[in-house]
């Protein structure tokens, strides 16, 4: 069925519309709440909440690609339920990745506490857009599909170590992309 | 920084940058100056249409070929949005260059809105080669069709090119076609995609499910060292008359 179709169930609020969303994208909504919470449970009540708040939102919208729209709603829904229950041990692929940015964003200097999401994410976003396609393939599987480093490797046919030193270099031009930019100091 | 600061920012990544990491296609995208310059006019595009178009006007030159790599919003002072002309003459001083903005146009298309945005372009190692203002301007008619008009300083060395020039009152202006096919990410290119590509004039952008087609229409031209780009992304058969008339119409009010 194409998304097209999808879709279409949705508008007739046919509850079909899940079971045909489910078949076709449940793996990847699945896998960017696992990547973050790190267990079953919490995964799977995650991927319910996805098709919930995908059934409240469609319609008006009629998003395309329907994948990059429901993988996003999952990736909201996650990080909410990640932070809520930041006290909770976790172990999860999202606690690395976002290790690696907390360091590039501090590294010893101060940076302000208060610091605008939405203005990091525009810039993030323009910095994005200065790199070649390779890396901003691992830049964003890494920081938001939140994928393993072997993962991406296998993705990008090449090696973890490549994946890792590039990801390192690509780190630093972001830290030194956004001290230009004055959003770090 | 707050790890939920950096996680709520990850979490505004552009749909763009999400679709294309779906699935890892470098094939699909080719690096070159020209397409910075499209991946810049689509940054304009998708900021006042919201539409997942990847325009190219290519009629842009380069004696720097070799260094720039990318062009990118950029943070600067005094940006934003404007509703009405009145601001006009300070925003000519912010952005440093003459501006050519009518209210209306003869054929009926109006002035809708004008964004101020910071720019810069890099080189390979991501440092600025330079930064300044682009300035893009809505036009609508009273069925609500729209026609953008996008203004920036001509980079040095940069010409107007293409294979369908014509002059308007002494200016070199050219007029350019293009077809846009948006495919599925898993779409293999047909020899017919291949050799249309080869003409210049037709585009595959990867991400929507169904295969559809559309049509831009552009026309450019510099005036006073200012490019001048009329963009309708809805082309039909008359759309390049109609751009042309436009342009027409700035060229002499810039002399005027």
């Amino acid at each position: 069925m194409t998304d097209a179709e999808i879709i279409n169930l949705f508008f007739e609020r046919s509850e079909q519309a899940i079971t045909e969303l489910a078949r076709k994208h449940g793996n990847a909504v699945a896998r960017v709440a696992r990547n973050i919470l790190g267990n079953e449970q919490d995964t799977e009540e995650c991927v319910n909440d996805t098709y919930l708040g995908t059934w409240k939102a469609i319609p008006p919208n009629r998003p395309s690609p329907l994948r990059t729209f429901v993988c996003k709603i999952a990736r909201n829904l996650a990080t909410m339920k990640y932070h809520a229950n930041a006290a909770e041990k976790r172990n999860s692929h999202y606690d690395v990745a976002l290790d690696e940015l907390e360091d590039c964003f501090s590294d010893g200097n101060s940076v302000e506490d208060e610091f605008n999401a939405k203005e990091l994410s525009e810039a993030i976003n323009s910095f994005l857009a200065t790199l070649n396609y390779t890396d901003r393939f691992i830049f964003t599987r890494r920081y938001w599909y939140s994928d393993p480093l072997q993962d991406i490797a296998k993705m990008a046919n090449t090696t973890t170590n490549s994946v890792t030193v590039r990801l390192y270099r690509i780190r630093e031009k972001l830290r030194y992309y956004l001290v230009k930019e004055g959003l770090l100091v | 920084m707050k790890r939920e600061t950096i996680s709520m920012a990850l979490n505004g990544l552009e749909d763009t940058f999400i679709s294309e990491a779906a699935e890892f296609r470098p094939e699909a995208i080719q690096e070159t100056p020209e397409r910075t310059e499209r991946m810049k006019t689509k940054r304009i595009i998708s900021i006042a249409l919201a539409a997942a178009l990847i325009l190219a006007l290519g009629v842009t030159a380069y004696a720097i070929a070799g260094m720039l790599r990318s062009t990118a919003r950029h943070n600067m002072p005094e940006t934003g949005e404007f509703t009405s002309l009145s601001e006009l003459k300070t925003v000519e001083r912010t952005v440093g260059y003459p501006l050519t903005v009518p209210e209306s146009f003869s054929n009926g298309y109006a002035f809708s809105r004008l964004r101020v945005d910071g720019t810069a372009d890099y080189d390979e190692n991501g440092e600025i080669l330079r930064e300044y203002y682009c300035v893009n301007v809505n036009y609508t008619d009273s069925n609500a069709a729209e026609i953008l008009l996008d203004l920036s300083p001509v980079k040095e060395g940069s010409v107007i090119q293409g294979d369908d020039i014509r002059q308007i009152d002494g200016v070199d202006v050219s007029f350019q076609l293009d077809t846009y096919k948006y495919v599925p990410e898993n779409y293999e290119k047909t020899e017919a995609d291949i050799a249309a590509e080869e003409g210049g004039h037709f585009f595959i952008t990867y991400g929507p499910e169904e295969i559809t087609e559309s049509k831009v229409a552009s026309v450019s031209f510099d005036l006073d060292g200012v490019r001048y780009t009329l963009i309708d992304l809805t082309a039909n058969g008359n759309s390049l008359e109609t751009l042309g008339q436009m342009a027409g119409e700035l060229i002499a009010a810039s002399h005027g």
